[in-house]
C-alpha cells in the first residue's frame, strides 16, 4: 500500500502538541513539542551558577511535570477525536488487560545523549532518575549542554513507546 | 458533514491499518509508485501481500453505506404527500396524527355541503343514493383519506430519519477507527464506544382511529415516524453503546468490521418497523375500502337524454 498518508484529527493533534512546565527550583523551563522533542532553558544568568547534582533533581521534576502535561493533552485531544469527554483509563476487563496494566507499571525506559553525558531514566513513567557526568555543566555551554538533554529526552520518549509496542504486541498478540 | 468523505476515510483505515501491521511485522512499504522499489528483504513481499489481504475488504465495507439513500431525495416526495394533506384538510383545522401539525382547512371541501342542498328537492333514486352513499358519508372519508395520507408521510418521514442517522452512525464508526489506529501504539488501553443513533429512529405511534363510514367497527392505522417529529413520543431509550477494544491493527480493524455489521443489522430492524406499520395498514385499508372510497355514483353513468329519468335525477319537486 502506497501514496500519501491522510491524518486523522488525533495524530494531528499529537504531532502538534506544545505542552510547558518550569522545574520546582525555578531555574529550568522545559516544553515538549510534537511527539518527542523536549527543549530545556535555564533561567536568565543561572546556569553558571549550577551543579550537576541539583540539575539532575530538576530535571527529574521537570520530566514529572512535562509528562503529567502531556497526558492531559493527550486526554483532551483523544476527547476531541471521539467526539465525548475521556479522562483516563477504564479499569482492566479480562486477564490480559490486568498483565498489560501490570507489566506497564514496570516499564523501565531509557534515554542518553548521543555522547552519554546525560542520561535519563523512568520507571512506569513515575520515577524519574537523571544522571549526568560530573563536570559537564562546566565542561558545556548552556545551549550544547540544553542540546544534549534533548537527545536524551527523545530517545527516552521513544524508548518508552517502542517498549509499549512491543509489550502490546506480545501481550494482545497478532493472533487476538 | 463529513459522510461526504466516507469514501476517503475508508482509503485512509486501510492505509493507516496496512502501515502500523507492516511496521508490526518488520516489514516496509513498497516505495510510492514511480520510485525505485526497495531492494526486497526475506519474506518482505510475502508479509506485505499477507497484510493487504486482511484489509482488502474495508473500502467495500463502507462502499454499501456510501451508497445508502440520501435523506435529501425524500424532501420532494414529502413535499407532494404534503400538498395532498392541505387538499384534505376539513373542517376548520385538522391535525395531524403523528406530528400534531395543524393544516388549515381546504374550503373547497364545504362545497359538498351546499350540492346537498341543490339536490334535496330531486326524485330520481341515482339523486337520493348519491345523498346517501356520497355526500353523508364524504366529510368521513375525507378524514379517514387525511389519516391514511397522514400516516404515509409519517413513515416517509420515519424512512428518512433512518438515513440521516445511519449517515451519522457510519461516519462516527469510520471516525473512531481513524483514532484507534493513531491511538493504539500510546500507552493507554485503546477502548472506545460507539452509540447507535439509528436505533432511535422509529418511533411508534399510538394506533390512529378513523371514522367509522359504515356500520361496524372500524380499525385504526398503525403509525409509525420519525422519533423526532411524533408529537407523543416521550423520551426514547438511550441507544446502545457498544465498547470496543484494539491494541492491535487487526484487532482494531476487527473492531470497526464489528461495529459495521451491527450498524448493518440496526438499519433492518428499524425498516422492518416501517414496513410492518405499512403492511397493517394496507391491511386496514383494504378491510374496510368502504371507509376511504365512496361507490361510484350512479350519476356518473347518467348520459344527458336519461339524466332527468327516474333512475337518475328525476324532476325537481
Amino acid at each position: 500500500m502506497t501514496g500519501e498518508r491522510i491524518v486523522g484529527l488525533l495524530a494531528d493533534r499529537l504531532d502538534n502538541m506544545h505542552v510547558t512546565a518550569v522545574a520546582p527550583g525555578g531555574a529550568i523551563s522545559g516544553e515538549l513539542r510534537g511527539r518527542d522533542c523536549v527543549r530545556v532553558t535555564f533561567a536568565v544568568g543561572r546556569y553558571q551558577w549550577l551543579d550537576e547534582r541539583y540539575v539532575e533533581q530538576q530535571l527529574a521534576g521537570l520530566g514529572r511535570l512535562l509528562w503529567a502535561g502531556r497526558m492531559k493533552a493527550y486526554w483532551a485531544a483523544v476527547s476531541e477525536a471521539l467526539g465525548t469527554s475521556v479522562s483516563g483509563e477504564d479499569p482492566p476487563v479480562g486477564p490480559r488487560d490486568v498483565d498489560y496494566q501490570s507489566a506497564r507499571g514496570g516499564i523501565v525506559a531509557e534515554g542518553r545523549s548521543d555522547d552519554g553525558s546525560v542520561q535519563i531514566e523512568v520507571r512506569g513513567m513515575r520515577d524519574w532518575t537523571v544522571r549526568i557526568v560530573p563536570g559537564s555543566l562546566r565542561r558545556f555551554r548552556e545551549d550544547e549542554f540544553s542540546v544534549r538533554v534533548q537527545q536524551a529526552a527523545t530517545a527516552l520518549i521513544r524508548d518508552q513507546f517502542a517498549q509499549v509496542r512491543s509489550l502490546k504486541d506480545t501481550i494482545y498478540g497478532t493472533a487476538g | 458533514m463529513s459522510f461526504d468523505n466516507l469514501m476517503q476515510h475508508a482509503y485512509e483505515i486501510q492505509q493507516q491499518a496496512t502501515l502500523k501491521a507492516l511496521t508490526e511485522s518488520g516489514a516496509r512499504p513498497a516505495a510510492p509508485a514511480g520510485e525505485p522499489q526497495l531492494a526486497p528483504r526475506h519474506g518482505e513481499q510475502e508479509t506485505r501481500q499477507r497484510v493487504e489481504q486482511m484489509f482488502g475488504d474495508i473500502p467495500e465495507l463502507f462502499q454499501a453505506f456510501a451508497e445508502m439513500p440520501d435523506p435529501a431525495a425524500f424532501s420532494s416526495r414529502i413535499s407532494v404527500v404534503d400538498q395532498a394533506l392541505k387538499q384534505l384538510s376539513s373542517g376548520w383545522i385538522s391535525e395531524d396524527p403523528v406530528t400534531r401539525a395543524s393544516y388549515r382547512a381546504n374550503h373547497d371541501l364545504d362545497e359538498m355541503l351546499d350540492a346537498e342542498s341543490h339536490i334535496e328537492s330531486w326524485t330520481g333514486r341515482a339523486a337520493m343514493e348519491f345523498k346517501s352513499n356520497f355526500i353523508s358519508p364524504f366529510p368521513s372519508i375525507v378524514y379517514n383519506q387525511f389519516m391514511g395520507i397522514a400516516v404515509l408521510r409519517a413513515a416517509l418521514d420515519a424512512e428518512r430519519e433512518i438515513w440521516v442517522r445511519a449517515r451519522d452512525d457510519i461516519d462516527k464508526i469510520a471516525h473512531d477507527t481513524i483514532t484507534a489506529l493513531d491511538r493504539m501504539d500510546d500507552c493507554g488501553k485503546n477502548e472506545w464506544v460507539m452509540t447507535f443513533t439509528v436505533v432511535s429512529s422509529v418511533a411508534a405511534v399510538a394506533g390512529v382511529a378513523l371514522a367509522p363510514v359504515s356500520f361496524g367497527l372500524s380499525l385504526g392505522l398503525t403509525a409509525v415516524g420519525a422519533s423526532s417529529q411524533v408529537a407523543a413520543a416521550g423520551v426514547p431509550d438511550d441507544p446502545p453503546a457498544v465498547r470496543f477494544q484494539g491494541e492491535t491493527a487487526p484487532a482494531v480493524v476487527d473492531s470497526m468490521r464489528d461495529a459495521i455489521r451491527l450498524l448493518h443489522g440496526y438499519i433492518a430492524e428499524q425498516e422492518q418497523k416501517i414496513a410492518d406499520a405499512l403492511t397493517n395498514c394496507c391491511q386496514a385499508v383494504a378491510q374496510q375500502r368502504d371507509s376511504f372510497v365512496a361507490k361510484r355514483p350512479a350519476l356518473a353513468d347518467a348520459t344527458q337524454s336519461d339524466v332527468t329519468g327516474p333512475l337518475f335525477m328525476g324532476y325537481s319537486t
